[in-house]
């Protein structure tokens, strides 16, 4: 543990990049690290294995980018993560300022862990702030990583924006994957990348937009299955909810679903906080502080979910919502 | 609670928690019998004067009552996967 104090620290903002084995990560960094407006970017590279390699793909300032290669963040690093981030914040103290850090992870990472770690961490909250997710998926084999390898679509659920990559190799694929990656994860803004060069700009999406639940991805009770085992539901509901209601919601989903519930997102309309809309976001059984909009930038005022995960249904969820409804009004009365 | 509403309720559970086991589902009283071979789980729920009540009687025989939809699946799912310790909520400060 470094013992100096990083308490005068503002938090710098933290974007997670992550996409299975060969989707192009790494050469999405390069290109990142050539914009002159990321020059004070730092980079966390993890690796998988003995061996590090991929940064000595990477053309940096060693001085800000630092390598974990003991082993996969999400399961062993995160002792690791947070001393890698503490030595990158304690050069801000040393003159050597940057503003945004990229976390790379392993091809084969669950972001989840990781997340949690960036959001929950005790000792980590004060010094960075998650941004965005993103994840890169592979025009050529997406499809197939997605069918085959639970560590794909698990990654795709849990992106802000995602990337296909390598769409001008072939482009035969893209409409498919397209598809599906909407079907995972309907709210999530998708763009192509070729050769890291991405369609739309990934941090010009301030954080307003990105919290945003997209209105393509809603349908009206929609339930979507894909190729993997992951899906997603979407529901609205005019009526307003209690805010007891939904933390209990929440928790009785959280409790019955564990590991099933891979990542839940919305705008709700709280009965106690009816002008202004609060955004909840969890990643598993985290729930990120709830934080609110302005207003309904004049949208009729109504909840708007969506979840992430496998095995439950849109009538289950809809079912629990309702009785735990019944049973706080019965208790109030 | 309407019956249709409970049915989907525990059915639902039970494919979260991939149980399999014969089903029967009566409307009055409002309940269920969950086969599990031989011995079976019994699940009922009525509104009483103060407030809901869900009663779980499991594979040992004995009596859980539960005020909350929340607390009698956190009971169900012990006494259905007792192995399989339950979620727990945490929202970040």
């Amino acid at each position: 543990m470094i013992e100096r104090s990083l308490e005068t620290i503002d938090p710098v903002e933290i974007t997670v990049l992550s996409g299975f084995l060969g989707s192009g990560k790494t050469t999405l960094i390069r290109t990142l690290l050539e914009r002159p407006d990321l020059e004070r970017t730092a980079v966390i590279i993890n690796e998988f294995g003995e061996i590090g390699l991929d940064h000595e793909l990477i053309e940096s300032s060693e001085e800000d980018l630092v390598e974990l290669s003991t082993g996969c963040i999400c399961c062993v690093m995160r002792g690791d993560l947070q001393e890698a981030i503490e030595r990158l914040m304690l050069r801000q103290q040393t003159g050597r300022v940057f503003d945004r850090i990229i976390l790379e992870t392993t091809g084969l990472a669950d972001p989840g862990p990781i997340l949690h770690s960036l959001i929950y961490n005790e000792y980590l909250k004060p010094l960075v702030r998650l941004d965005r997710v993103v994840i890169t998926v592979d025009a050529l084999s997406g499809l197939n990583s997605i069918a085959n390898f639970k560590e794909c679509p698990q990654q795709i659920a849990l992106a802000d924006i995602i990337l296909i990559t390598k769409a001008d190799i072939d482009p035969t694929n893209v409409d498919d994957l397209r598809r599906e990656l909407r079907r995972i994860n309907p709210e999530a803004f998708i763009y192509k990348s070729n050769f890291g060069m991405t369609e739309v700009d990934l941090f010009s999406l301030n954080g307003q937009q990105i919290e945003k639940i997209s209105e393509n991805g809603i349908d009206e009770h929609s339930h979507h299955h894909t190729h993997s085992d992951l899906y997603s539901i979407s529901f609205r509901r005019k009526r307003p909810i209690k805010a007891v209601t939904l933390t209990l919601f929440l928790e009785t989903l959280a409790q019955v679903l564990g590991q099933n519930l891979v990542r839940l997102k919305g705008i709700v309309y709280l009965e106690e906080s009816l002008k202004t809309p609060a955004v909840i976001h969890g990643v598993q059984h985290v729930f990120h502080p709830m934080s609110w909009m302005a207003d309904w930038s004049g949208e009729e005022p109504e909840t708007r979910l969506v979840l992430i995960g496998r095995k439950f249904s849109l009538d289950w969820v809809g079912a629990v919502l309702e009785t735990i409804e019944e049973e706080v009004a019965q208790t109030i009365s | 609670m309407t019956p249709e509403r409970f049915e989907v309720i525990i059915r639902g559970a039970l494919e979260i928690w991939d149980i399999e086991c014969k089903t029967e589902f009566l409307d009055s009283p409002l309940g269920c019998l969950l086969w599990m071979t031989e011995d079976k789980v019994s699940i009922s729920h009525e509104v009483t004067s103060f407030g809901n009540v869900w009663r779980i009687v499991g594979l040992d025989g004995r009596e859980r009552v539960h005020p909350s939809l929340g607390s009698m699946l956190n009971s169900l799912s012990r006494i259905l996967r007792p192995d399989q310790p339950n979620a727990r909520v945490i929202f970040a400060r």
